[in-house]
């Protein structure tokens, strides 16, 4: 139960880029969540609704976008794999590179700026 | 076009953006001294202080060369257990975290002497899911999965077993009193992570512990 952890990282961005354009408020927060990142959505939100009280981010819906495991394999191959096998599905390498899916991402912040 | 009063604004940063930037810097000040760190992480009771034990009691060098960052919720039972092999510990106790930080380790850090040390072990707290996407600052990554968590536990914790350079089966001395299957296991953890190396150990008879001492100085050069 990292969610709480993650959340409050989360928070300190978003209050950190409020500040940096002197927004009033945030309307929308996009988060990019890796399906291998670790972090279970259901959890995520649930910690966010408890930890942004109190934060420039109080009034904010959350959005958060699932995103596959994505691999690039030498022959060429982009796109997903099967279940957790960390192989190429057309060619059965395992010297890939993971393009996508294990991390995190703060991707938009719908700021409110003052009149 | 945004609205009069709104803006959007694309961030794109890691949500573990600020741990891996004081993880950067733990690895830094490590590489500066010469000292291999590494994260050795699995369940509660899966064997990390055990294998740590071990670890001391079968290496050649001198015990100065050493020392352990014990990570927990609550007591100092883990440090003291390594103290008393001879090798500084010194305990983090997180309260309520159910994983260490870059910044606990950092602090940590400055309570050890490190002067003379080439190696530091970091028992993460107990835990298969929540510590595998903290960097530490470490250089390798060890995983514990034990003989009677059972065999699919790689398989049902797939994040931690990606983060591995090393997945260590500890407690293969169980393995006639359990209904384990060593190859199943073993083909699952390389599906998961085709780079990582696979030992098996008995910490009870130090089964395995110098091939571990031999793969971590592999890696340590």
């Amino acid at each position: 139960m990292h969610e709480f952890s993650v959340v409050s990282a989360l928070l300190d961005l978003v209050t950190e880029d409020a500040r940096k354009h002197k927004a009033t408020g945030v309307t929308t927060i996009t988060v990019k969540v890796g399906v291998m990142s670790g972090i279970e959505p259901e959890l995520f939100e649930e910690a966010f609704h408890v930890c942004k009280r109190g934060t420039v981010a109080e009034t904010a819906a959350l959005e958060l976008i699932r995103q596959p495991i994505e691999i690039s394999c030498p022959c060429g191959y982009q796109g997903g794999i099967e279940g957790f096998s960390f192989r190429c599905p057309k060619c059965g390498e395992t010297t890939i590179r993971v393009s996508d899916g294990e991390d995190m991402i703060l991707q938009r912040l719908e700021l409110e700026l003052p009149d | 076009m945004d609205k009069d009063n709104s803006k959007a604004v694309e961030d794109m940063r890691s949500l573990l953006h600020k741990n891996d930037e004081v993880a950067a810097q733990t690895r830094k000040w490590l590489d500066s001294r010469q000292i291999f760190g590494i994260n050795l992480m699995g369940s509660p009771g899966s064997g990390k202080t055990t294998l740590l034990e071990s670890l001391i009691d079968c290496y050649q060098g001198d015990l100065a060369e050493l020392a352990v960052l014990e990570g927990d919720l609550e007591t100092n039972r883990d440090a003291d257990r390594i103290a008393g092999k001879g090798v500084q510990a010194e305990q983090i106790c997180t309260g309520s975290v159910c994983h260490l930080s870059a910044s606990m380790v950092a602090e940590a850090l400055e309570k050890l002497s490190l002067p003379g040390v080439n190696t530091l072990f970091i028992e993460n707290v107990g835990n298969l899911v929540c510590p595998s996407k903290f960097a530490l600052g470490t250089h390798l990554n060890i995983v514990a999965v034990s003989v009677p968590e059972g065999d699919d536990k790689p398989i049902k914790y797939p994040v931690m077993i990606r983060t591995a350079d090393i997945v260590v089966i500890t407690k293969t001395d169980l393995l006639p009193y359990f209904n384990f299957n060593l190859e199943r296991c073993r083909r699952e953890i390389q599906e998961i992570n085709p780079q990582a190396i696979i030992l098996e150990t008995a910490a009870t008879n130090a089964t395995g512990i110098e091939e571990l001492w031999r793969c971590i100085g592999e890696r340590s050069c």
